[in-house]
């Protein structure tokens, strides 16, 4: 009898530790599968999104082309997106992953090894960045920022690329490979930004005439006449020229320099946006109505470079071709009214 | 499940539950109802469509909320009222206990999600969205999968570490996760030794808000990634294997 109920309470063990065994492997090829199906539908590489941004901005190039810079071709320079964890690089048909070279969100165009490229975050790693800093200089904050307004940051950034591998900025020209050492040195001097804070920001008088000199471009850039747009240039040079006296000469090398890298990109970047709008609704509310509004640092002189470069349109046609930016916008000015 | 349903009968008869549903319920009616103010880029989200994932966010800050509330003392107030002596007499062993005291957290949880869920649903059926009401069931199961998984990571956590430190440990997890995103793009604006520190949370926390937009996704017609709910999938079956490996000492 005892051995009959031995014999049973041994079955039953049996049964139970046969089926936890079950719910045991059930549980680990749950696991398993979950795990699997996780890893194979990872999404590898770069979105489909961004992709066509990059397409859609190569595409206008014929358009770009009618702008008139000598030899300004997108497809010279790679393009870089950064998700946040790698870099893809579009260039020559090509998209490559690789380590991250910058690994920061910045739109800019970068030294790597011996040549310029161009780098931006991927337009959803902008939002969230624009969601967390409330825009960047109040320049893409405002009405949105989409894939047309990513794709004129592409081309703003390619410029500088362009700007840097084929010409002597004011006279200096710097090689990727000094840029980067420049780059990784420990320089401690003051930043541009920094000098013309100093030198306009935080002296009110020099403050005010800029404020004024911004909204005579404003104007300049809307008149028709050429005859009066000639004759405003003159004034705002003399203006200028008073107001400067008062500022150091490194800042006022920092103001011709930033105006003619930056707004001219800026200037680029604007008609890309406006190639892409039938109602330059956009355009008008991005570039044109926030052209004379005064902003600390660098910011200001994007749009006073634009300024100068629509009033180059009006009084100096085809200047976009002849220009080696050898000289300011300044200069370029002068030149056009003597 | 005896077990489960006497900790469940108890869930009830406790009022803290009602009145965590009824706060939430309160905040998720003034979003939707226009009397909080909303914006961005100083544009005010009044949309339907804008409004909705936002919505569900706080949904599920305040469901992760509750699941941490919910979970954190039920299995340690077990043994400190000494009932699990009358379950391991029987014979029953500690994983079965743990796991069933956990799903009766988890349902809880869950039902007190679901009502501040209702809200959303109800809110745009007043719109006039109803085409809403036919995603809205296997929206929420996507949705709930964030919050059980909290609330299954609090029970396991609440095993091994003094009630204070798994509140702070299982809320910093409930809001980690749902802030991931922020949190991912915040690693690339900083640097240096907190760069790191980012990195290495985002690390240690996995990604609740993936699987959470996908019900919002759902929802308005959105593509909704599978990747994600798999992820959140995932999540959920480590914080049940950890249920299962951590032990209390005094059993």
């Amino acid at each position: 009898m005892e051995r009959k109920v031995e014999k049973k309470m041994g079955e039953n063990k049996m049964k139970i530790s046969g089926k936890r065994l079950l719910w045991k492997a059930a549980a680990l090829v749950t696991g398993a599968a979950i795990l699997a199906g996780w890893i194979m539908t990872g999404r590898a590489g770069i979105s489909k999104k961004d992709q066509k941004i990059y397409a859609s901005a190569q595409k206008l190039q014929p358009e770009v082309d009618r702008l008139g810079f000598q030899n300004f071709k997108m497809a010279d320079y790679p393009v870089t997106m950064y998700d946040g964890k790698k870099d893809y690089v579009f260039y020559q048909g090509e998209i490559k992953e690789r380590a991250p070279v910058l690994e920061t969100f910045a739109g800019t165009a970068y030294p790597v090894e011996d040549h310029f490229e161009v780098i931006v975050p991927t337009l959803d790693k902008l939002d969230s960045l624009m969601s967390l800093t409330g825009g960047v200089e109040d320049m893409i904050s405002g009405s949105g920022y989409g894939e047309k307004e990513q794709i004129a940051t592409i081309w703003h950034e390619t410029f500088h690329a362009w700007q840097m591998s084929h010409y002597a900025i004011l006279g200096e020209k710097m090689e990727p490979s000094e840029l980067t050492a420049a780059l990784e040195s420990d320089n401690t001097g003051e930043s541009e930004d920094e000098i013309l804070v100093k030198a306009v920001d935080q002296k009110d008088d020099v403050k005010k005439a800029v404020e004024q000199e911004m909204k005579t471009l404003k104007a300049l850039t809307a008149e028709v006449s050429i005859d009066e747009v000639k004759k405003g240039v003159l004034e705002y040079r003399k203006s200028v020229g008073e107001r400067r006296k008062q500022m150091p000469k490194e800042a006022v090398e920092a103001e011709e320099r930033c105006e003619l890298t930056e707004g001219t990109a800026y200037y680029v970047e604007a008609n890309v946006l406006k190639m892409q709008s039938k109602s330059g609704q956009k355009y008008q509310e991005r570039y044109l109505d926030s052209m004379g509004q005064f902003e600390g640092g660098r910011g200001k002189y994007y749009r006073t470079g634009m300024a100068k470069c629509m009033i180059l349109d009006k009084i100096d046609p085809g200047w976009e071709d002849r220009i080696d930016f050898s000289k300011s916008l300044d200069t370029l000015l002068d030149e056009a009214v003597r | 499940m005896g077990i489960m349903k006497n900790a469940l009968r108890e869930r009830i008869r406790r009022k803290d539950i009602y009145v965590v549903v009824v706060i939430g319920m309160i905040i998720v009616m003034m979003c939707m109802s226009g009397a909080a103010t909303l914006s961005i880029n100083g544009v005010s989200v009044t949309e339907f469509e804008m409004m909705m994932p936002l919505v569900m966010n706080v949904i599920s800050v305040l469901g992760g909320g509750i699941a941490v509330a919910l979970s954190l003392r039920t299995i340690p107030n077990e043994y400190e009222r000494r009932t699990s002596h009358l379950v391991w007499i029987r014979g029953i062993s500690q994983w079965k206990y743990h796991s069933q005291l956990a799903l009766a957290s988890m349902i809880s949880s869950l039902g007190a999600l679901f009502i501040l869920y209702v809200g959303v649903l109800v809110f745009a059926v007043m719109r006039g969205e109803i085409q809403i009401l036919l995603k809205g069931i296997p929206a929420f199961f996507l949705f709930s999968i964030s919050t059980a998984a909290v609330s299954l990571f609090t029970s396991a956590v609440s095993l091994v570490l003094p009630g204070m430190a798994a509140g702070v440990l299982c809320t910093a997890f409930m809001l980690i996760g749902t802030m991931h995103p922020i949190l991912e793009t915040v690693s690339g604006i900083v640097s240096g030794v907190a760069r790191g520190l980012v990195n290495g949370v985002l690390f240690a926390v996995p990604n609740l808000y993936g699987v959470e937009v996908q019900a919002a996704n759902l929802l308005s017609g959105k593509t909704v990634q599978v990747h994600n709910i798999l992820g959140g999938l995932l999540v959920l079956y480590v914080c049940a294997v950890m249920l299962y490996v951590f032990r209390r000492k005094e059993a």
